[in-house]
């Protein structure tokens, strides 16, 4: 039976700037193709930069014309708005300063801001059950919960794999972190860690952001750590093939392919309780440690690794064990079987 | 239903939203949208039917002219029933089979309105037409009214005596039907008005929705209307460019022709120069000169003097030849012989200072290295010394045990009453403990230091952290505890646990250590706990001390005494290690025989623990192994590879 025609709706950032989910769209688009789905990825803009700029974006999204495909699958806030009658949505996240990351944003809101905020939930939720949406996948369970918590909206995981898969297992012998150089990623934990830290093991982070000067001052006493850069995927593979262990502690992230790519390449993830995804796919003492947000914790943890490469490499090994099962067949299998099912849902209930 | 109402919410903010930007937008959206995302309207949501279904209205039944047609037999009420327009169509269809023509429903109309015809003579007459018998149909009742028709049209005074004592006689019972009719047509008022009132309501609901799709509509149209704008206004500026595309085109062209024409006067200007030489006429000459004008003449049409330009560029190339002259060369010149005083000065700088430096320094490391060789050798005559010393003390100490032996067999052979069996064990136990300070002077030789041994031991912290138990309630119980590292490593991370151990001197070292310990056979202490009270069960170097029964009891008390979920970690030598399996193992008297790591592995599984586990430990260091080749990789991992491993198991 023909997949019919698809349409992924990504959300390009008005910044220009990418990240994990620029990869999602790709393996995404990958994926539905090689099911045989002729598929084509629309990518619109979506600015953030104030409310007026968030209002029009879900305009923009919502008056999307897609009539011309059979099933249409959204992803990230707020192209879940599109208006089609087989919409089914693979939600990376909503707005999340509207959501968890409120209260750390606006620490004493006005009444306008709690009035946008209200706006942004009762959009979100309107527009993520039926029947504007068929149905709700998402990314890992810390969007699932947050999902839940807000917007009263249950939803299926579905673990995507890498979309670049060419992780392999080298040496054990600096600890790499790799990422955007964000405040919402916590290098400056890591950094702050190392002070604690008694081994002589190199920390090397990699990636640029808006908080490298910081980050670099921070570390500026410390010959330990350096910084790389912006680093190609050649690289990228190279620094975590000889990583002795990936410290990677986010706060409250939605998904963080670091921790998969760590662990595709038998590392073991060194992550904090309130990291979120990574926290529930790392499991303490097994294939990684999943300690308080805390520097001398971490520190610790460092030190133990350092002591122990076997235990390392048996960590490393569980952790690319454990993630063995993800594969893009079952996404796009789960994707289009809930579009053609909805499709028939959609007649039977006009 | 709720999700309804929020669906519609959706629909409404949206709307707001839309209208918010347009307001705010105001003139700025008059333009043509950049995005055509913005404006276009979603084909994808047609827009949904006015009304949730059409209204229908009651109607009179009437006989469609199909079924008149099929019919043929009719009474000729079938007909009278209906009036006019509808009596002619109706009459046609069923008397003649076929819809009245255009000039006879004009005719037949007329007559009916003038009175000049009645219904039912029209009937007749199209039945005893020439068409109507030929079709036949049978119209019962018919005949006989219409001849008296007939009859009365062809004597119209009797016709009109007749018709007027007619109506005296029926006016009760027309004025009765008349009755009957006023109230059926009361009825219908009734009933119309009823219909007027759906219609109005219908209507005023569908009002609104019909003005917005109209606005809808209309906004539509001011998009189009301005895209329109937009694309004429492109089309403009696209002309206007193609003109300039044009004009540069031209330009080209006039530059090809210049470029022509300069080349055409250089040749000119040769040919006049060879024509000069060679003297040629005066009438050639003017000639050319006539065409060299003519071609000046064309050239300054085109309001371009070719000199010029060739002139710049000669001034160009002769400026630049003088920069690349004069500047560089010296500049060049210049660096060299800095570059060769320098290095002259960097010569002479290491010839007299620096040598005599390095020489210096020589000379003070042979003396060092001298001092420390004789150094050296008071050391190793120094540790000659201690070795004998230490052999003596040996050879005193074993001196003592083989009397201490005797001293007791005498002892026991001069006791006046014969010992009691308690006491013969307790001597008996004594005798097995006669070694035990040996064993540990063993250990601190061979086994390697406390910190040592920790840090090696630090491998089993996460799996036995992993195991989510209450250590309090349920301690670890590490058999043959020895020196008791692990017991110290357990109490820093805070989870209790106990020693076991034969070795009374170790157990009094650890007691030193205010380590919780306890003297006993690691079989026999097994078999005194409890079921199902142990969290994790621990023997580092013990089952290669052991028999295989022993070892097959110990795997079964194990298996009974810890808790479900509890861990087992057995570690010893590694016999695929060939220097561990030829030598290292055989380096303590009291171990019997190596195990295999499958062996291990099978046995604890056999014996009721799951998902056993291998963890090879402490290869040698990385400086040991030879390289270059694969067959260099191979020897290295079978003499340096893990010399210890740990099979760790799980009990259900």
């Amino acid at each position: 039976m023909s997949k019919g025609r698809i349409a992924i709706v990504a959300v390009r950032s008005a910044t220009g700037e990418t990240g994990g989910a620029e990869r999602l769209y790709q393996g995404l688009e990958t994926a539905l193709k090689d099911a045989g789905a002729e598929t084509d990825l629309i990518a619109i803009e979506s600015n953030e930069a104030d409310f007026e700029a968030v209002k029009e974006s879900y305009l923009r999204f919502y008056d999307l014309d897609l009539s011309r495909y059979d099933g249409v699958i959204s992803t990230k806030a707020p192209s879940y708005m599109v208006r089609h009658p087989n919409h089914v949505c693979f939600l990376v996240h909503t707005m999340r300063v509207f959501y968890d990351l409120f209260e750390q944003e606006f620490p004493e809101p006005q009444d306008e801001t709690l009035e946008q905020r209200k706006l942004i939930h009762e959009l979100d939720t309107g527009s993520l059950i039926p029947p504007r949406t068929k149905k709700v996948f998402c990314i890992g369970y810390e969007v699932r919960n947050r999902l839940l918590e807000y917007n009263g909206i249950d939803s299926e995981v579905l673990q995507m794999d890498l979309a670049f898969d060419e992780f392999r297992a080298g040496d054990f012998r600096y600890l790499f972190l790799p990422g955007r150089l964000h405040r919402w990623k916590r290098v400056d934990l890591v950094i702050e860690a190392m002070k604690y830290v008694k081994s002589p093991i190199a920390l090397k982070i990699a990636g640029i952001g808006e908080q490298e000067n910081e980050f670099r001052e921070l570390a500026a006493h410390d010959n330990r750590i350096s910084f790389l850069g912006r680093i190609s995927d050649q690289e990228l593979v190279d620094c975590y093939a000889d990583s002795l262990a990936v410290p990677f502690v986010p706060i409250r992230e939605d998904l963080g392919f670091v921790t998969f790519e760590a662990f595709r390449s038998s590392k073991p993830v060194i992550t904090c309780s309130d990291s979120g995804e990574p926290a529930h796919i790392v499991q303490d003492g097994v294939n990684g440690f999943v300690c308080p947000p805390n520097p001398q914790c971490i520190a610790e943890k460092i030190d133990f690794l350092y002591r122990n490469p076997t235990v390392a490499k048996t960590m490393g090994r569980n952790g690319c064990q454990s993630i063995e099962h993800l594969c893009w067949t079952g996404v796009s299998d789960k994707l289009l079987k809930a579009l053609i099912l909805g499709d028939d849902d959609g007649k039977r209930g006009q | 239903m709720k999700p309804r109402t929020r669906y519609d919410r959706v629909d409404q903010i949206m709307d707001r939203i839309r209208e918010e930007i347009a307001s705010r937008k105001g003139v700025e959206s008059q333009h043509p949208p950049t995005d055509p995302a913005r404006t276009r309207p979603s084909r994808s949501q047609p827009f949904p039917p006015i009304l949730p279904e059409p209204v229908r209205l009651p109607r009179r039944p009437t006989i469609s002219p199909a079924a008149l047609v099929e019919a043929s037999e009719f009474h000729v009420n079938d007909f009278l029933g209906f009036a006019d327009a509808e009596f002619l169509t109706q009459a046609f269809h069923g008397v003649l089979r076929r819809p009245p023509r255009p000039d006879e429903s004009a005719q037949y109309l007329d007559a009916f309105r003038t009175t000049k015809l009645t219904h039912l003579e029209a009937l007749g007459r199209l039945r005893y037409s020439e068409e109507g018998k030929s079709q036949g149909v049978r119209i019962a009742g018919l005949w006989s009214r219409f001849q008296l028709h007939r009859f009365y049209r062809n004597f119209p005074v009797l016709s009109y005596t007749v018709k007027w004592f007619q109506c005296v006689l029926r006016l009760p019972s027309k004025l009765d039907a008349l009755r009957a009719d006023d109230s059926r047509l009361r009825n219908r008022l009734i009933q119309l008005d009823e219909l007027s009132r759906v219609a109005e309501t219908t209507l005023n609901a569908v009002i609104p929705e019909i003005d917005r799709r109209f606005h809808h509509l209309e906004n539509l149209l001011h998009a189009i209307d301005d895209r329109f704008n937009a694309t004429e206004f492109h089309l403009d500026s696209l002309e206007s460019e193609k003109a300039d595309f044009d004009s540069v085109d031209f330009l080209y062209t006039q530059i090809l022709e210049v470029h022509d024409f300069s080349q055409r006067l250089a040749r000119l200007h040769s040919q006049v120069a060879d024509l000069e030489n060679k003297g040629l006429k005066a009438q050639a000459y003017d000639e050319i000169r006539s065409e060299i004008t003519a071609l000046q003449q064309a050239l300054a049409d085109h309001g371009l003097d070719h000199r010029q330009p060739i002139e710049e560029i000669r001034a160009r190339t002769a400026e630049l030849e003088a920069t690349v002259a004069s500047q560089d060369l010296d500049n060049l010149k210049q660096r060299l012989e800095e570059t060769s005083s320098l290095v002259a000065g960097l010569k002479e700088n290491l010839s007299t200072h620096d040598l005599e430096q390095l020489q210096q320094r020589v000379v003070q490391s042979e003396a060092q290295l001298a001092h420390g060789q004789s150094l050296v050798q008071e050391i190793q005559q120094q540790l000659q010394n201690l070795t004998f010393e230490t052999h003596d003390h040996k050879r005193n100490i074993v001196d003592q045990q083989r009397r201490l032996a005797l001293l007791l067999e005498e002892a026991r052979k001069r006791l006046p009453k014969p010992i009691a069996t308690d006491q013969i064990e307790s001597m008996a136990r004594e005798r097995d403990h006669l070694l035990d300070a040996q064993y540990v002077a063993f250990e601190d030789r061979f086994r390697g230091t406390r910190e040592d041994i920790k840090r090696r031991q630090e491998v089993y912290l996460p799996y036995v952290g992993s195991i989510k138990t209450e250590f309090k309630k349920y301690p670890v119980i590490d058999l043959g505890c020895g020196r008791g590292e692990w017991l110290e490593l357990l109490a820093k991370t805070g989870i209790r646990a106990r020693g076991v151990d034969i070795n009374k001197v170790m157990v009094r070292q650890c007691l030193d250590l205010e380590l919780d310990v306890e003297e006993s056979d690691c079989v026999e202490f097994l078999k005194q706990q409890k079921k199902e009270s142990l969290g994790a069960l621990t023997a580092f170097h013990v089952v290669e001390h052991i028999g295989h029964d022993i070892l097959i009891t110990l795997l079964d008390e194990a298996l009974r005494v810890l808790r479900p979920g509890g861990i087992l970690i057995l570690e010893t030598p590694n016999p695929a290690n060939l220097l561990v399996a030829s030598c290292n193992f055989y380096i303590d008297p009291t171990h019997r025989n190596p195990i295999h790591s499958a062996t291990l592995r099978f046995l604890i599984e056999a014996r009721g623990f799951c998902n056993p586990e291998i963890l090879e430990l402490h290869p040698f260091d990385k400086s040991y192994r030879l390289v270059g080749s694969p067959l260099a990789e191979r020897i290295s991992d079978l003499l340096y590879g893990p010399q210890d491993y740990a099979v760790i198991g799980y009990k259900v």
